[in-house]
């Protein structure tokens, strides 16, 4: 298949494989992909990252069952 | 050496890898590294490719050539493709070899000074009550501390001294007894810190026990659930009297005394339908900002009386916002949520969840060690004695190293979990009474954490796009 045939024939083909498989075609431009930054973790909350160890509950009897006393 | 279609043959989607989809939006994580790649479903569909078509040398189909290698340059950068399973296998390796073994970094002993309890709570984890009480001796108390102290402190940790039970102000002779003999060994020692504290209902507490508890530097716990309406639904006496006011009382009283007190609330289903009455009334009412959440996700004596509502799973959501409303609002803390929170934010895995599996010994009434304080009652589960095998190390124990080697890494159904990196594998003694076996799965666990995790990537998602939104618009991309 030549260069001129694969430019009409393939953007066709995968317009056709659309409605075969009931999807849009996956174009270029979708395969932009975003990196998030630290700091969007670390402020995922705003207390993220306030008072780990400084405020430590008190007795911290059970990670999970949550009842004391 | 390797062409570029050699390289793609090669380079395997990683098994940590999972994704979450909302419409068009895609986040691509890795779950142990805390790595996201966002997207849209041609990002799945690049990364679905991997291993066997050659994209790489042909391109993707749809793909420009130079920007799916840009994507998958950055795939591989963070571990989500690679080169090989053992890649990906070594990772769950390092960081069991760093959650793995006893008092690392952790120094906590759970001293049950009774198994008695003058409440009856409904979701108690203390089976057997009504069983004739068993008081601790001064003297098992001042051995218990000093086997202690003996294992621990080696390397500068903190050791953290934690009184309860039952109810520890049904034996406050040997709760004082055990925290004297920690402050004078302390005081010989200095090499490393302490911390006292204690977990009481409040109803038994009187001037002279807070004016005690003021002199020892015991941090208090008292459990207070709401206001009496929502409280008393669940912390009652065996006759069935609510027991708000005195827990009021007893933080008056030690508020009044300079003790440094803390309300631990336990997140009910009738709690969490009433949040912002609750949190107001310890905030106006009581006047404590100071407030320990924990979710109610293990009831074994007390299940008869649950809702099925926190069961069932239907309210996660609701607990997750609330406690992180509270937190954002008050001083509140909480032990379920926040903690995964914050290993999430700072990209980190949050290996375990209880003490119980690597930093605590638990003692019993009688000086019997085991792992958990949760398991009290059962002898079979406190297989050490202070006494008896006093120049023993418990790290060593058989028991002891299986349940610090219990981590959701270990379970074949949590490693294809996408939460396992904040999971901690949740409560052993759980999965001990639903199942008869600690390394059963502790689902209550899930019924949080899955909702949570995905709960988290969208919120930085989403923070992430407004912030790139605002750097278009003032210019700076």
């Amino acid at each position: 298949m030549t260069k001129a045939q694969k430019l009409v024939f393939l953007p066709l083909l995968q317009v056709l494989m659309s409605f075969v498989g009931g999807a849009r075609p996956v174009m270029a431009a979708d395969l932009q992909v975003r990196e998030p930054s630290d700091n969007a973790y670390l402020t995922v909350i705003s207390v993220a990252h306030a008072g780990e160890e400084g405020s430590r509950p008190i007795g911290r009897p059970c990670a999970v069952t949550g009842v004391r006393g | 050496m390797f062409g570029r279609k050699g390289i793609k043959r090669m380079l395997l989607r990683s098994k940590w890898v999972h994704h979450y989809q909302r419409g068009s939006d895609v986040v691509l994580f890795h779950a142990l590294t805390g790595e996201a790649l966002f997207g849209s479903s041609a990002l799945l569909c690049l990364f679905h490719s991997f291993p066997g078509q050659d994209v790489l040398s042909q391109g993707h189909p749809g793909f420009k050539r130079g920007e799916s290698d840009a994507v998958v340059g950055r795939l591989c950068s963070k571990k989500m493709l690679v080169l090989s399973p053992s890649e990906d296998d070594g990772m769950a390796d390092s960081l069991l070899e760093k959650a793995d073994g006893f008092f690392k970094g952790r120094n906590r002993l759970s001293l049950l000074s009774t198994d008695a309890c003058n409440l009856r709570c409904r979701y108690c984890y203390v089976r057997n009550k009504d069983h004739s009480p068993t008081l601790m001796t001064v003297d098992t108390a001042r051995r218990t501390v000093d086997y202690f102290f003996r294992l621990t402190g080696r390397q500068g940790d903190e050791r953290e001294l934690h009184f309860h039970g039952g109810e520890p102000l049904l034996n406050l002779p040997a709760v004082f007894a055990a925290a004297d003999r920690a402050l004078e060994l302390q005081g010989e020692e200095f090499s490393a810190g302490l911390s006292l504290s204690l977990t009481t209902n409040g109803v038994l507490l009187d001037e002279e026990a807070a004016r005690q508890f003021a002199k020892r530097g015991v941090r208090i716990s008292v459990s207070l659930d709401g206001p009496p309406d929502v409280h008393d639904v669940y912390r009652r006496s065996k006759e069935g009297q609510g027991s708000c006011e005195q827990a009021r009382r007893a933080i008056e009283l030690l508020r009044a005394e300079g003790v440094d007190v803390q309300i631990a609330c336990t997140l009910t289903p009738e709690v969490l339908s009433s949040w912002d009455r609750v949190v107001s009334y310890f905030v106006d009412e009581v006047g404590v900002d100071s407030v320990i959440i924990g979710t109610l996700l293990l009831s074994s004596s007390g299940e008869k009386g649950m809702s099925s509502e926190m069961s069932e799973g239907r309210s996660a959501g609701a607990a997750i916002r609330s406690v992180i409303g509270a937190a954002e609002k008050n001083r509140f803390e909480d032990i379920d949520i926040l903690p995964r929170i914050r290993a999430f934010s700072k990209k980190r895995v949050y290996l375990k969840s209880c003490a119980a599996t690597g930093g605590q010994m638990a003692v019993d009434p009688a000086g019997n060690i085991g792992p958990c304080h949760g398991l009290l009652g059962e002898s079979r589960y406190f297989p050490r004695n202070v006494f008896r095998d006093y120049d023993e190390d418990i790290g060593a124990n058989e028991m002891f190293v299986e349940w610090s080697r219990r981590s959701p890494l270990r379970f074949p159904v949590c490693r294809r979990c996408p939460a396992i990196g904040i999971c901690g594998g949740g409560c052993p003694a759980s999965a001990l009474r639903d199942s008869g076996d600690i390394w059963a799965v502790d689902r209550r666990t899930c019924w949080l954490v899955k909702p949570l995790h995905e709960w988290l990537m969208w919120r930085v998602f989403d923070q992430d796009e407004r912030r790139s939104e605002g750097d278009v618009r003032l210019g700076r991309k």
